[in-house]
């Protein structure tokens, strides 16, 4: 390793930090039983940005009722900021898989949102609050058997009917990759909509 | 105020694909790949380092021909004269590019190798040393279980 830092500065000049800490915007804790991964200084930021910081927390990221649409409420009229905000949440999933089915959900407005998908987006906002700091952690005292879980809905999309999957790597105990994405088809059974998030499990793989 | 920064900004926006510049792709790292290594490390007790490298994009080289207006505050003997550039310098079309070009060959020239899944990730394992390099274009994650120094 010493080596390779050699090399590398006499080459380029390199700045050495020492032990990693921080890496594009996300915040690394070592410890004795493991690694913390979290973006909490990019959450509270998004959480200023977005002029919540007054309100209550909430203790989920979406109403489990709600199906988001492409529906007939006021369409927004400053489009761009509903952009970057979902774009912030979208890089802020990188640390955060619960908030991935909500990110997803509201990504595919991006084109046409209205005051109900602003209104979710703020819902998820009011969930981050509750708990910024929370991120992934990796503990040192774990296997390293890679495990895999897959799950797909049945056509709860209602302007397509196409069904959603979700899947999920871990290695030991320590999460490492995971998705939620809307199918590219129409199924017509619930078991098809599950053989397709299989498929698309197994690519990742 | 401790001091004042500033850099040389190429027009990028002026150059024409075909005549000085041609790919301009450069791989970043995927997440997951992040997230694999930094869950082995943490498993086996690998120390993790983090390295930033200088003006990454001024060490890459050009092939390309290309050439730039006299910057201002340089004088030069004569009117109608520019500036032939060797070197990358920021806002080129290619100079991430080069840059990546730039690094990889210096990584594989020693001994390590690219990983099939990201080639941002570099490995090179040597009797029972192993070393991992995760490149973030100037960023780059140092891990393996060698002991230091």
């Amino acid at each position: 390793m010493t080596h390779i830092k050699h090399v590398l500065h006499s080459n380029f000049r390199i700045k050495d930090l020492v032990i990693l800490k921080y890496f594009l915007g996300i915040e690394v804790a070592h410890s004795e039983i493991g690694i913390y991964l979290c973006q909490c200084k990019y959450c509270l930021d998004l959480i200023r940005d977005s002029g919540l910081s007054g309100g209550k927390p909430c203790s989920t990221p979406m109403d489990n009722s709600l199906r988001l649409h492409q529906d007939d409420s006021e369409l927004l009229t400053d489009v761009l900021s509903y952009r970057r905000l979902v774009g912030r949440l979208l890089y802020l999933t990188t640390t955060r898989p619960d908030i991935s089915f909500a990110t997803q959900q509201l990504s595919q407005f991006m084109s046409k949102p209205t005051r109900s998908h602003l209104a979710a987006a703020m819902r998820v906002i009011k969930y981050l609050k509750g708990h910024p700091g929370q991120g992934l952690f990796f503990p040192r005292d774990s296997q390293i058997h890679l495990t895999g879980f897959s799950d797909a809905d049945w056509g709860t999309c209602i302007d397509s009917r196409r069904s959603i999957t979700g899947y999920y790597f871990f290695i030991g105990s320590s999460l490492i990759s995971w998705k939620t994405k809307k199918q590219i088809t129409v199924s017509r059974s619930s078991s098809k909509a599950e053989y397709r998030a299989f498929a698309s499990t197994t690519c990742e793989l | 105020m401790e001091r004042y920064k500033a850099r040389l900004v190429a027009k990028g926006f002026a150059q024409t694909e075909g005549i000085d510049y041609f790919e301009t792709f450069s791989p970043v790292v995927k997440m997951a790949t992040i997230q694999v290594v930094l869950a082995l490390a943490s498993i086996h007790r690998w120390t993790i380092q983090q390295l930033d490298v200088n003006n990454a994009f001024l060490h890459g080289d050009l092939s390309e021909d290309v050439y730039m207006t006299v910057p201002p505050g340089l004088s030069v003997s004569g009117t109608h004269q520019c500036c032939k550039l060797h070197k990358s310098l920021y806002g080129l079309k290619q100079s991430s590019r080069k840059w990546y070009e730039k690094s990889s060959i210096l990584l594989l020239s020693c001994g390590y190798q690219q990983a099939q899944s990201d080639h941002s990730l570099v490995v090179k394992t040597a009797h029972s040393s192993f070393t991992a390099l995760i490149v973030y274009v100037d960023d780059i994650i140092l891990t393996g279980n060698s002991t230091m120094r």
